[in-house]
């Protein structure tokens, strides 16, 4: 903190001070005020906060001597012996102060109207601080890497799939790698999962595989033990690990003996050789390091499954890295079209790929809050309007009496910005708790959460904020604030200018309209594009009742099919009679995540009829009862289907026949790539399941009997009859009696996996839901504000009227008519600009038109109510004004 | 008297040059230094120092040090000039003749005076 409060007086300093002081003395400032606070320090820590705020004091009083003028005798000879302390900066300054005083004392006077502005103003300076801190922590905020600027993050691309991000294979890396100029060093990655086992209990970790270089790419030394060396990464060199600082500190306790020790990983043991800095960190939040081994190992050039971090050679641009990259990339197509053909290559900026696909919502976020804010600056102008029409007298008395226009917008200035400190601080603490809400309700679909929180930068920006909003605030009303026209009114009395002063308020609340129809269009946009989403058949049923979990088998005891098998087989059939079980399955890969794919499948033996990116699936006989997916034509696979390896029988889904045979019928037919050797032969066909991308249509996908390629790792699917996590005690139970050495992870139903998978979109759309509703309302109090306003100055028009006989209906109707003369053109901008900006949402919409007619009718319509309601309760107090009153009042 | 019209000058413009009159300081020391002999009544805050010894050092009445002593963390270190000390005895002589002039009216104990009263 005691950093930020340096900063904070050095940054005042630079802008306080005319040039020449720095001209003449440099930092030299900075030296003293040190000193004096360290001197300070010495008495005590309140002490230093007394001092800092006198250093404050003393650093405008400098700046004001500086810039005005006293120590120069002829400037102003007269003051010299006033006192000690007397010149003319003083004099602003404390001009200043007695404006400030003056303006809390009248805050505190009316603290109904005070307490709405400074509410209002929290509202809007607290959103945005709190979103503020969610993008400086998710984007905007450094890379914890050394010269983060030049790291670079490598991926393919493919023509059918999407330009980039797609995982790439080592030989294309190694050839990229040593072919590239521009990058200075290149470190390869692919993540996966271990089973890490100590005394307690076994546990599974996420792991990076990392070529030798990686944490010198990243520049983020061990901070004790060894980096990785090249002898490490060469396949069948002893085993080595880095622990990550967090599974450092939760699981070894920190302790830094571990270093030299054998961990069991796998069940293979496996020497840590150091533990990584606490500032690495990367997507995916891996735990353990340890070296892809790929020097000499076995990685052909079609596997794609990795990605590799580069550092761009001192001076290199990223876009110049691509086409460089391109290039050697063009060449490995010729040499090798089989394994490329149809692929492409380049870098993004390791912080775009870090930011992930949420950057534009996050962004939109951002300008929908600052919308917020400006309705709230409107509202509080207008209020300060409505209060500065009603001092007008007073006004035009002190204008009359000397006070100079400079005092007068000190004034307002001094109002303004007591307003909006006071809601700048409600603010603060409001965006205290809100980004832990934030944080807490989706840190998990924000990059980078355990960054964002109320830090230096966030501090700043809402201190600008509220300045800014201050002075925005404070000098509005001054702008219909003309010194003759204030002496007009002095002798014209209380009304003279207020038509003018109706006018100014009435183009704001149009303005406020107009910014609400903003908001309201944009969640209105992200609600139905959310519906929409919700309302696709996921393909899966019940899935409140179905508790999935994964488990993966030590390789070293399960070594061949028969144990894999043998265990898996075991463990369905202990599932299955547990009382509150009604189903149990196994999966290679479970629905509604994606992964696992094929990038090409065709019929068999004809590769023109082919399907891209196919889902495969691996699954037990009791997969499909259990996720409730249901048989569209022909037959489940049959039990001897499912223990012969030879027959080769598969399912696949309702898209993948589509695909394949469009509209011919798929049974009885083979499909498969060469390397299946006669194929598989088609048995029946079942509905389709989601894949984890929520704006895609369901992927292409076939099942297999999952004896035919036994796996380590399984996910396992258990359908309750009722809450699913109440068999989850037996289900742990069932497995440590099995084997203690193996762990259950990830447990989660299939409802949670579901509603993850909205992720950003959902986040989006209840905080945009929120900052509509808080529009509205805004908008509703500028309506009623001005309204009231309006009704207030013509009682005596509407008193005569009504005692001339005008019906009560037809004064309501007048003022509702006048309500609604502000919000039409008000909606009507509105509209015309969310239409002009609607392309902005387009990406993140799904199967809605970011011009959705619908959508901008109903916002249209929502404002219009709105704006009745608000102005219908001034309009009622209009038809029962007294005439005789009203009359009488002047 | 070059310097009539620069007469009279700031109490904490006064303090510098009686400070720096005596010795070479740097901003802490000189800032310490103006607060002790004025007995704490003269204090000043870093910034309020720094615009006095900007209009001090464009008036050519203080210089910065070259080749100051002292470590590099205290910063510059500042000496009168002789325009300074010229100055410095001109403002002297000018507060003399008030001390003198009220004593002649007895205005009360010298010792108020001496350290400029807060008026």
């Amino acid at each position: 903190m005691e950093r930020v409060e340096r900063l904070f007086y050095r940054i005042l300093a630079s802008i306080l001070l005319p040039r020449r002081q720095r001209r003449l003395m440099g930092g030299d400032l900075m030296h003293t005020f040190d000193a004096v606070l360290e001197d300070a320090r010495r008495v005590g820590s309140r002490n230093v906060t007394r001092v800092y705020l006198g250093e404050l004091r003393e650093l405008f009083r400098g700046a004001f001597q500086l810039r005005f003028g006293v120590f120069r005798a002829q400037r102003a000879p007269q003051r010299q012996f006033d006192t000690i302390t007397t010149n003319t900066g003083s004099n602003i300054m404390e001009g200043w102060l007695r404006e400030i005083r003056l303006a809390v004392r009248s805050m505190v006077k009316r603290p109904g109207f005070a307490t709405l502005a400074i509410v209002t103003l929290a509202l809007g300076i607290g959103a945005n601080t709190a979103i503020f801190s969610v993008i400086q922590g998710s984007l905007l905020a450094q890379l914890p890497f050394a010269d983060p600027d030049r790291l670079v993050w490598l991926s393919d691309g493919h023509e059918d799939l999407s330009p980039v991000g797609v995982d790439q294979s080592i030989p294309n890396l190694m050839d990229l790698r040593d072919g590239s100029r521009l990058s200075e060093s290149v470190a390869f990655y692919t993540f996966a999962n271990a089973n890490l086992a100590t005394e307690e209990s076994p546990d599974r970790v996420r792991m990076l595989m990392v070529s030798s270089e990686w944490l010198s790419v990243l520049g983020t030394p061990p901070q004790i033990g060894r980096d990785l060396a090249p002898e490490d990464d060469v396949a069948g060199a002893p085993r080595v690990a880095l622990l990550t600082d967090e599974i450092w500190r939760t699981r070894f306790g920190a302790d830094p003996n571990i270093v030299g020790r054998d961990l069991s990983i796998d069940s293979e043991p496996v020497s840590v050789a150091g533990i990584a800095p606490p500032e690495f960190r990367f997507p995916g939040d891996p735990q353990i390091i340890v070296p892809l081994q790929h020097v000499g190992g076995d990685y052909s050039r079609g596997w794609r499954n990795f990605n590799a971090v580069g550092r761009l050679a001192e001076g290199a641009e990223v876009d110049v890295l691509s086409a460089e990259l391109q290039s050697i990339f063009e060449r490995l197509v010729e040499e090798y079209p089989d394994q490329n053909a149809g692929w492409s290559t380049g870098a993004m900026p390791l912080r775009t790929m870090m930011a992930g696909r949420n950057t534009q919502s996050l962004f939109l976020l951002a300008g929908g809050v600052g919308l917020v804010l400006l309705i709230a600056c409107v509202n509080v102008a207008n209020l300060l309007i409505v209060r500065a029409e009603n001092r007008h007298r007073e006004l035009a008395v002190r204008y009359a009496m000397g006070a100079r226009r400079a005092e007068l917008l000190s004034h307002f200035l001094a109002e303004g910005l007591v307003l909006s400190i006071a809601g700048g601080v409600l603010g603060i603490a409001g965006a205290y708790w809100g980004v832990d809400l934030l944080v807490a309700l989706y840190g998990a679909t924000l990059p980078r959460a355990d960054q964002i929180g109320l830090n230096g930068a966030v501090m700043g920006f809402a201190l600008v904020v509220s300045l800014v909003v201050g002075l925005v605030v404070g000098l509005i009303p001054l702008i219909r604030l003309r010194p003759d026209q204030l002496q007009d009114s002095l002798k014209e009395g209380a009304r003279g200018a207020s038509a003018q002063g109706s006018r100014l308020g009435q183009i704001l609340v149009m303005a406020e309209v107009a910014l609400a129809v903003l908001i309201v269009a944009a969640a209105g946009l992200l609600t139905n594009s959310l519906w929409h989403m919700q309302q696709v058949e996921l393909g899966v049923s019940d899935i409140d009742r179905v508790l999935t979990f994964n488990i993966s088998l030590p390789q070293a005891k399960y070594a061949d099919a028969a144990s894999i098998n043998e265990f898996y087989d075991r463990l369905t059939v202990e599932i299955e009679p547990v009382p509150g079980v009604e189903a149990v399955g196994l999966v290679n890969r479970l629905p509604l995540l994606g992964g696992s794919n094929l990038t090409n499948f065709p019929v068999y033996g004809d590769p023109e009829r082919v399907s891209h990116f196919v889902s495969v699936r691996a699954v037990s006989p009791g997969y499909f009862d259990a996720i409730g997916v249901p048989l569209l034509a022909g037959r489940w696979l049959n039990a001897s289907e499912f223990a012969d390896s030879a027959i080769g029988s598969i399912l696949i889904n309702e898209t993948l026949a589509r695909e394949l045979f469009q509209g011919g019928d798929p049974l009885g037919q083979l499909v498969g790539p060469d390397w299946t050797q006669g194929g598989f032969l088609v048995v029946g066909v079942v509905g389709d399941i989601m894949g984890g991308n929520p704006t895609r249509p369901a992927p292409p996908a076939y099942y297999f009997p999952m004896a035919l390629g036994p796996e380590l790792f399984r996910s396992v699917v258990v359908k309750a009859t009722g809450d699913p996590l109440s068999v989850l005690p037996t289900l742990r139970q069932i497995v440590r009696r099995m084997d203690p050495e193996v762990p259950i992870f990830q447990v989660r139903t299939l409802e949670e996996i579901a509603r993850s998978r909205m992720g950003m979109g959902r986040f989006a759309q209840s905080l945009f839901g929120v900052f509509a509703a808080l529009a509205l309302l805004l908008g509703a109090v500028g309506i009623y504000g001005v309204m009231s306003f309006a009704v207030s100055r013509r009682a005596r028009e509407f008193g005569v009227r009504l005692a001339l006989g005008a019906s009560r209906g037809s004064v309501l109707l007048l003022v509702l008519r006048q309500g609604m003369r502000l919000t039409v053109p008000g909606v009507f901008v509105g509209v015309v600009a969310a239409l002009a900006s609607a392309r902005l949402m387009e990406s993140i919409l799904f199967e809605v038109s970011p011009l959705d007619p619908l959508t901008y009718v109903a916002v249209a319509l929502v404002l219009g109510l709105v704006s009745l309601g608000a102005s219908y309760l001034p309009a009622y107090q209009a038809t029962r004004l007294d005439p005789i009153t009203s009359l009488r009042e002047e | 008297m070059a310097f009539k019209n620069q007469l009279p000058l700031t109490p904490l413009s006064t303090g510098i040059l009686l400070a720096l009159a005596a010795e070479e300081l740097h901003g802490y020391a000189l800032m310490k230094a103006v607060e002790e002999q004025s007995g704490g009544v003269l204090t000043s805050g870093t910034g309020t120092l720094y615009a006095a010894l900007t209009r001090l050092l464009e008036d050519g009445l203080i210089a910065v040090c070259q080749g100051a002593p002292g470590d590099q963390r205290r910063g510059k270190s500042y000496t009168i000039s002789e325009a300074g000390r010229e100055l410095l005895r001109a403002e002297a002589s000018r507060l003399d003749a008030i001390v003198r002039r009220a004593r002649e009216v007895n205005t009360g104990p010298d010792s108020e005076l001496a350290t400029e009263g807060r008026g």
